[in-house]
């Protein structure tokens, strides 16, 4: 049962990757290249400023049309985490979070990719229910490799008592940590911060 | 100025080429990838080196190794990395020894035309180059008894385009003001954040960046 879990977790990440690759050399390649050669019509065209207006606003839809792109790219996949394994990966999230993240990590190389991956969104998952409803100042994610468990801990000092079945979030993050054979846990008294705690076996 | 570009989709290379090209740098090596990149850089001797981020065979981490590579083996050759995702975590892996000569810049930046000239240009001669976006993410984070609430708006700009890598002479022309006020604002910034202003442009790149991210 347990076996048939987790290739169905695989192949559902093995698609996802595909389809982020296939943006990410596709699409996204095209319009960059397409903005480009604006660029360079811009450059030769001189002081022409209806036309310099027109270009500037093609290049503009471009570069929206490549934000959303990159958000639906990196929705399905998360690139970093695959070219340059957790630490890489944990640090681009924790500078993205709208509070200031302690992080500590102690791995020792990479680990199963269905491990980094479950981690990664243990970690992603809490730090934006952190900046949307915890009102907290600071957090901390602390990684630890030991005796056969990655554990994953997020912890932040907001207000606690988060709604643990608002939203698919947690319940989704609970079902990729047990059909590895782990457990997601959360602990969130009103008034005293929320911990998120993942223990997921990794040999 | 002679650039080396490594990028596998054909369509940007040649389109990248083309823009330096009319820009008057001399394109001395065009590779699909690192190898032929490391292959080629003792003949097509680079000022800088351009290297797309995933490169084959793995579009992993190869673009980020040569990158790394290249600065230990070849120092006097700049390098700007271009990807189509900005990590912070891989700018700080970059930026980590040294920020001299190193570039680290959204993919779609190249439209910008006079800006990337001019941020390939820095690279080229020692400078840096740090996508404005990674500075403004860094910037919007919520802090506690924020030093960085201190600076008035226009020292906050100054502080923008100085961790992007911009001189303070590239500061005074880009905010239409004297050099020397370029230098007050600066120094009233490391003033206020207690960073210690000694050192080349690209050595306070690096202390803004540490700052910020802590």
């Amino acid at each position: 049962m347990r076996g048939s879990r987790v290739r169905v977790l695989e192949a559902g990440q093995r698609e996802r990757q595909r389809l982020e690759r296939d943006l990410h050399d596709g699409a996204q390649q095209r319009l960059i290249a397409l903005s480009l050669d604006l660029g360079r019509l811009s450059a030769r065209l001189g002081a022409n400023h209806e036309a310099q207006g027109t270009l500037a606003k093609a290049k503009q839809e471009i570069a929206q049309s490549l934000d959303e792109l990159r958000d639906v790219a990196r929705g399905l996949h998360p690139a970093v985490l695959t070219g340059h394994g957790l630490p890489v990966a944990l640090e681009s999230l924790a500078a993205r979070a709208a509070v200031p993240v302690r992080l500590t990590l102690r791995l020792n190389g990479r680990l199963a990719e269905q491990v980094e991956v479950a981690a990664y969104y243990v970690v992603c998952e809490s730090l934006v229910n952190i900046d949307k409803h915890a009102h907290a100042s600071s957090a901390t994610v602390d990684l630890c490799h030991r005796d056969g468990q990655l554990v994953v801990e997020v912890v932040d000092d907001g207000t606690g008592g988060a709604d643990t079945e608002r939203g698919t979030g947690l319940r989704g993050l609970a079902d990729r940590v047990e059909a590895l054979g782990g457990r997601l846990r959360i602990w969130t008294p009103h008034g005293g911060g929320t911990r998120v705690r993942a223990e997921i076996p990794c040999g | 100025m002679r650039v080396a570009i490594a990028e596998d989709s054909v369509l940007l290379r040649e389109g990248l080429a083309s823009l330096l090209a009319d820009a008057g740098f001399e394109v001395t090596a065009r590779c699909g990838d690192a190898e032929q990149l490391h292959r080629e850089m003792l003949v097509a001797q680079p000022d800088v080196a351009i290297l797309d981020i995933r490169l084959p065979p793995t579009h992993r981490d190869e673009g980020l190794r040569a990158a790394i590579d290249i600065r230990a083996r070849y120092p006097r050759v700049g390098v700007l990395v271009l990807s189509q995702y900005l990590e912070i975590g891989l700018a700080m892996k970059l930026l980590a020894d040294s920020a001299d000569g190193v570039g680290y810049l959204l993919k779609d930046r190249i439209s910008d035309v006079p800006d990337f000239l001019a941020a390939v240009r820095r690279v080229a001669v020692g400078g840096s180059a740090v996508d404005p976006v990674i500075i403004s993410t860094l910037l919007a984070k919520r802090r506690r008894d924020d030093p960085l609430g201190a600076l008035t708006p226009r020292e906050r700009e100054v502080l923008e385009l100085m961790a992007v890598g911009h001189s303070n002479q590239g500061i005074a022309d880009r905010l239409v003001i004297t050099l020397r006020a370029a230098e007050k604002y600066v120094s009233s910034i490391f003033g206020k954040l207690g960073i210690p202003s000694t050192g080349s442009e690209s050595r306070r790149v690096l202390a803004v960046l540490l700052y910020l991210r802590s």
